[in-house]
C-alpha cells in the first residue's frame, strides 16, 4: 500500500513529462544533419493536464490548471503528442532546429534541478511534520 | 490508520514514485538515441578522414555515408543509423603522372575528384553533431542521477 501526496505526485508528472521533452530534443538533435527531416515537438504540461474537477475539500478545484490540495484528490494525467510538423528548411536541407532542441534541453536541465528542489522541500517538510507528529 | 502506518505508508510511496521515475523509459530512450547518433557521427568522421588522406592516392574512390533515421521494433525509439557507406567512382578524374608507379600506357592516373576542403567541412558538421550528441546524453544521465538523488530526500 502506498501513499503518494499530491503534489509529489504533480513533481512526479512533471519529471516525466521532462523525460518526454529531452527524448524529443534528443531525437531532434539526431536528425538534425539529415536532409527532408521533420521536427518533432511536445505540447506544453500545463495544456496536458485533463479538465477534472476534483474535490479539495469545501475547495472546488474546476479548472484543469488548478493543484488539488486533498491528499486524496487528482491532478489529472497528460498525454504526450510529438507533432511531425514541416517549417521552413534550413541549410541542412529540413526543418530541425538544433539551436531550438539544445534550448530544450538546457530548459528541461533547469527545470528538473527546480523541481528536483521542490521534492526535497516538501520531502523536507512532510519529515517534520511527521517528527512532530509522533511525539 | 495509525500515524506509523500513514508514515511508512507515505515514504513508501515516494521511494515508489521515484523509482518509477527512474525506471521511466524517455530517459533511456534519450541515451540511446545520443548513443546511435554518436556512433552515426563517428563513422561520418572516420570516412571523412578518409576521404582527406586519400585525396592523393591514386584510383581511390572517394565515400560518402548516408545516415538515416530507424525505429527499433522491441523499444520502439526512432533514432539515426547508417544505412550504407557509398563509393563514387564517378569522382574521380585523370590526371597526368607519367612516372606514378600506378600510371597507364598513356602516363593518366586516376586520381579522386574529391576536394579535401569540402571533406575538411563534413568532418567538421560531424564533429558538431557529436558534440550536441554528447551534450544530449550528458543530459539525460544528469537527469537520472537527479532521479536517484530524489530517492535519498
Amino acid at each position: 500500500m502506498s501513499t503518494i501526496p499530491p503534489e509529489m505526485k504533480l513533481i512526479y508528472e512533471k519529471m516525466k513529462y521532462l523525460g518526454q521533452k529531452q527524448k524529443v530534443a534528443t531525437d531532434n538533435l539526431s536528425r538534425a544533419s539529415i536532409p527532408g527531416e521533420g521536427e518533432k515537438t511536445i505540447a506544453p504540461f500545463k495544456a496536458m493536464l485533463s479538465p477534472t474537477k476534483v474535490s479539495a475539500g469545501s475547495v472546488s478545484v474546476t479548472h484543469s490548471g488548478h493543484i488539488s490540495v486533498t491528499s486524496k484528490g487528482s491532478h489529472g494525467g497528460f498525454k504526450v503528442k510529438e507533432n511531425f510538423k514541416n517549417n521552413e528548411v534550413n541549410l541542412a536541407g529540413n526543418a530541425i532546429s538544433s539551436e531550438n532542441a539544445l534550448m530544450e534541453l538546457n530548459d528541461a536541465g533547469t527545470e528538473t534541478y527546480r523541481y528536483e528542489n521542490a521534492h526535497k522541500n516538501i520531502a523536507g517538510r512532510m519529515k517534520t511534520i511527521y517528527s512532530i507528529g509522533s511525539k | 490508520m495509525s500515524l506509523r502506518i500513514k508514515i511508512s505508508a507515505v515514504t513508501f510511496g515516494i521511494l515508489l514514485g521515484c523509482a518509477k521515475l527512474w525506471a521511466e523509459d524517455p530517459l533511456k530512450s534519450a541515451q540511446q538515441i545520443a548513443s546511435h547518433a554518436l556512433e552515426a557521427n563517428g563513422i561520418r568522421m572516420r570516412v571523412a578522414a578518409e576521404n582527406m588522406a586519400n585525396s592523393r592516392s591514386a584510383n581511390y574512390e572517394p565515400k560518402s555515408v548516408i545516415v538515416t533515421p530507424q525505429v527499433d521494433r522491441k523499444t520502439k525509439v526512432s533514432s539515426v543509423k547508417v544505412q550504407k557507406i557509398t563509393k563514387d567512382s564517378k569522382k574521380q578524374k585523370r590526371v597526368y603522372e607519367p612516372t606514378h608507379p600506378q600510371a597507364d600506357e598513356d602516363g593518366y592516373v586516376n586520381m579522386p575528384d574529391e576536394d579535401p576542403l569540402i571533406s575538411m567541412m563534413n568532418m567538421q558538421q560531424a564533429r558538431f553533431d557529436s558534440e550536441r550528441a554528447m551534450k544530449a546524453y550528458e543530459s539525460a544521465t544528469d537527469q537520472r542521477q537527479r532521479i536517484i538523488k530524489m530517492m535519498n530526500h
